[in-house]
């Protein structure tokens, strides 16, 4: 009776902390995703610059050279893009992703949308290059939310699961 | 051994209350009201002997058992109003505790009529 | 009952003593507050129970 009374507290005290670390991750892969996100965007700007391949194709290369979640976007519009056209494809790809980014961000990263294969090189460049600008702000808010966010939910997570053990002691 | 028990309580109390003035003084008087309540329980347990033998006494020298009775009551309500008085003082409230010493003495005054009465009847036999 | 309500008293303090610094260190002043609420609620549920059965004990200790 007393090892399994222990046993459920010691469950309570990790399931909370375990809880309170998800919670906290949130925000350092938000981080982590926007500046993958600007590298791909990077890559994009490159490729369409220097060598002229069809956007599926750069895609599908920015995906293999991508972290998880950013490349798992990147394959998926590519792969829409068989199908539909490049900006609907492009959307339908955030749409499905589930990353951390919030909703502000997705809606920055569809901007792209609009231009994708519809003008001309220089007018692509542009766009992205505007698009990056805005990753930016957008990610200096997110690092700023990481630095006030992530340890409050690693000791909150810690520390309440700690007092209801107590309580329930 | 109740008396090491009590300084025990009363020690670790102490420590406890000092760590949690620091950060959370609300939370020190609840420890200090818990450590009262403790020690008084363990002295209570043997406060039984002492009325036995107080009553044994009192049968054997023909004292009214009325007189006892009202003497224990009143031993019960001032250790009661110590401890809350006691308690309201140590957290910087002296009106409050002076207004339960008040009701306290009150309350025994009125208790003990019977006694003053008999005491009073008994001079003015007394007296020609 | 016993010693160790004084220790669970006394380790609820310091935890809510932590919670609201952490809170208040990430700017969220009302929430700290009703923390420090919630502890001070739950431990006076605990201590009144201990108050309660003084107060027996006193009253069939001595009559009242």
């Amino acid at each position: 009776m007393i090892i399994l009374k222990i046993f459920i507290l010691l469950g309570i005290f990790v399931i909370s902390t375990f809880l309170g670390i998800t919670i906290s991750k949130k925000y350092s892969t938000r981080v982590k995703e926007l500046k993958e996100f600007q590298r791909a965007l990077n890559m994009f700007e490159e490729k369409i610059k220097f060598t002229y391949e069809p956007i599926p194709d750069v895609f599908f290369e920015i995906s293999q050279n991508t972290s998880i979640n950013i490349s798992k976007i990147f394959e998926e519009a590519s792969y829409n893009m068989k199908m539909m056209s490049a900006g609907l494809a492009w959307e339908k790809a955030i749409d499905e992703s589930n990353t951390k980014l919030t909703k502000d961000d997705k809606e920055v990263i569809k901007g792209l949308a609009k231009m994708l294969g519809k003008t001309d090189l220089d007018g692509q460049v542009s766009e992205i290059r505007l698009v990056q600008k805005f990753l930016e702000t957008k990610l200096n808010d997110a690092e700023l939310e990481k630095n006030k966010n992530e340890k409050l939910y690693k000791t909150l997570g810690a520390t309440v699961g700690l007092a209801i053990v107590i309580i329930l002691i | 051994m109740d008396i090491v028990k009590i300084i025990g309580i009363g020690f670790i109390a102490v420590i406890i209350i000092i760590i949690l003035k620091q950060y959370r003084p609300e939370f020190a008087i609840y420890v200090s009201i818990l450590a009262g309540i403790l020690i008084l329980l363990i002295a209570i347990n043997s406060i039984s002997g002492i009325v036995n033998l107080l009553q044994d006494i009192a049968n054997r020298t023909n004292v009214n058992s009325e007189f006892l009775k009202i003497l224990i009551k009143i031993t019960g309500i001032a250790i009661l109003t110590e401890f809350a008085v006691s308690i309201c003082k140590d957290s910087g409230e002296t009106a409050v505790a002076s207004k339960i010493d008040i009701g306290g003495k009150v309350i025994i005054i009125s208790m003990s009529i019977p006694i003053i009465k008999a005491l009073l009847e008994t001079v003015l036999k007394i007296l020609p | 009952m016993g010693i160790d309500l004084l220790f669970k008293i006394a380790a609820i303090g310091i935890l809510v003593a932590v919670l609201y610094q952490v809170l208040v260190r990430a700017g969220r002043e009302d929430q700290a507050m009703m923390t420090t609420l919630a502890g001070l609620i739950i431990v006076l549920s605990m201590v009144i129970k201990e108050v309660s059965g003084l107060f027996d004990a006193v009253r069939t200790m001595f009559n009242l």
